[in-house]
């Protein structure tokens, strides 16, 4: 029987699918039961979604445009 | 709809009548293949056989294996379809999206629990499978019969959902009934993947191949092109590094210019999009040194032996971004990912904001990749009990 522990520990490799079938069985199992590792998983899930979903650190269109024209010119200069 | 042209009249085909006045339409599945009509008679008649006539397995034995086999092999089409078609056929029982999300979270019988189990493994762990599995489905009750079909079920649904996947048939089955499953309280991973098929996280192929071939032939033009490809993906990694929107503007420069100028070292052993990150995590590192800061990537610290242990375990609303702007939210996670040292924070950027994988993330920070699990573990949960004040519910303590 699995511990919260052991299922903090396989966390991040369950939501990459990264575990056996049988460990991953054992993880939700655990869950099932147990209310404060499903919020947990189910925070972490979500964070992780928004993560994705949101983004972050952009560089904006203008600053990009600026930043590949001097790439170019510096490449132009040096050949 | 699909990825290759469709032939023909659906009135010229009988097969394609006939399955049109089942569901009222012309599946994509079955348009897809128009061109062959031939193979879909052939098909209709192997799907008769297996799936539809009964003999030892009941209808809603083998739609349910076709199920996990389906969610486990992403497609799409056929985990959407069939829920759908299970309801049509009044099958009685749970839900067909949680079956095909998780049949263990379900109260299907312990006989047919197992039956789905070795279903599972022989979709996807065929190595693992032995005799003694098949030992464990006659001691649930389950006779050679029984076994064969299951059997047979696991291929059929194999071949229909590569077909499925590998002409891009478009669902056309209601797919929001699998969706509104991501509400419920536990939802599992596979279910996001069945959703966002296309989001596959490190495809096999380097895309970037041709431009840098073309670059070392001279091409200007396709070096920037590969520029502006990788760019925001450079300028990410390196505030990651050094925190600084300014080093990380200077440093994507240097990242470009000394890809360009060492672009015969690439041998393509890795992704150049790979080769290309670890030039950003060198140039932030020594960013780093030159502001003698030491927040660094491998500084170890005593927390490294001591698990990472969750405080605040409340539980979160459905769609907690909903409280917040997109831009509130984008602060939001700069700023607490800022927060979280960089030996954590570095994982986390790459593997869950630049969706590298997790070899090619130990690849890139140079570290196996126990290490580096063990380092995104804590990162994510770092961000998460760094989001929990703004995104718990405040009520829900346990």
């Amino acid at each position: 029987m699995f511990s919260c522990e052991d299922v903090l520990a396989g966390l991040s490799d369950y939501m990459d699918e990264e575990l056996t079938a049988a460990i991953r069985k054992q993880v939700e199992e655990h869950m099932v039961h147990c209310r404060s590792c499903r919020a947990v998983y189910d925070s972490t899930r979500k964070t992780l979604r928004i993560v994705t979903d949101t983004g972050a650190f952009e560089l904006s269109e203008e600053v990009s445009a600026r930043v590949a024209a001097s790439i170019r010119a510096k490449i132009q200069q040096k050949s | 709809m699909s990825y290759i042209r469709e032939a023909g009249d659906d009135s010229e085909f009988p097969t394609l009548l006939e399955i049109k006045s089942q569901f009222g339409f012309v599946p994509n599945f079955y348009r897809a293949q128009k061109l062959r009509p031939d193979l879909i008679d052939a098909e209709a008649g192997l799907v008769g056989a297996i799936l539809i006539t009964d003999r030892a397995l009941t209808r809603r034995q083998k739609e349910y294996i076709f199920l996990v086999c389906s969610a486990d092999n992403l497609s799409t089409y056929c985990v959407t379809a069939h829920c759908e078609l299970v309801r049509m056929l009044g099958i009685e029982g749970p839900e067909p999206e949680q079956i095909a999300l998780d049949h263990n979270a379900t109260n299907l019988p312990g006989p047919d629990k197992a039956l789905l189990d070795f279903a599972v493994k022989l979709n996807n762990h065929q190595k693992d499978v032995s005799g003694t599995d098949i030992d464990k489905l006659r001691e649930q009750g389950f006779a050679d019969e029984h076994i064969l079909e299951t059997v047979i079920m696991v291929g059929l649904a194999k071949f229909a959902n590569f077909i499925s996947i590998g002409l891009g048939a478009e669902p056309d089955f209601d797919a929001s009934a699998v969706i509104s499953q991501l509400s419920l309280p536990a939802v599992f991973s596979r279910s996001e993947k069945i959703l966002n098929p296309g989001e596959s996280q490190s495809p096999l192929i380097d895309e970037d191949v041709d431009l840098v071939q073309r670059t070392r032939s001279g091409g200007l033009d396709a070096f920037g092109e590969l520029v502006n490809r990788h760019q925001r993906r450079i300028y990410r990694t390196l505030i990651a590094v050094t925190r600084n929107p300014d080093d990380a503007e200077d440093g994507v420069q240097n990242v470009f210019l000394k890809a360009f100028q060492h672009l015969e070292s690439f041998q393509g052993a890795s992704k150049f999009v790979t080769w290309l990150t670890r030039i950003a995590i060198n140039e932030g590192l020594e960013r780093l040194r030159l502001r003698k800061e030491v927040d660094s990537l491998d500084m170890a610290g005593a927390e490294d032996d001591v698990p990472f242990r969750p405080r605040d375990v409340s539980e979160w609303g459905d769609d907690p971004e909903q409280l917040y702007s997109r831009k509130e939210l984008r602060g939001i996670i700069e700023r607490e990912l800022l927060r979280i040292p960089a030996k954590y924070r570095v994982p986390v950027v790459l593997r869950d904001l630049q969706h590298f994988s997790t070899e090619e993330t130990a690849e890139i920070l140079k570290i196996g990749v126990p290490a580096l699990k063990s380092r995104l573990l804590r990162g994510r949960l770092m961000l998460r009990e760094a989001l929990a004040p703004t995104m718990g519910r405040r009520t829900a303590h346990v």
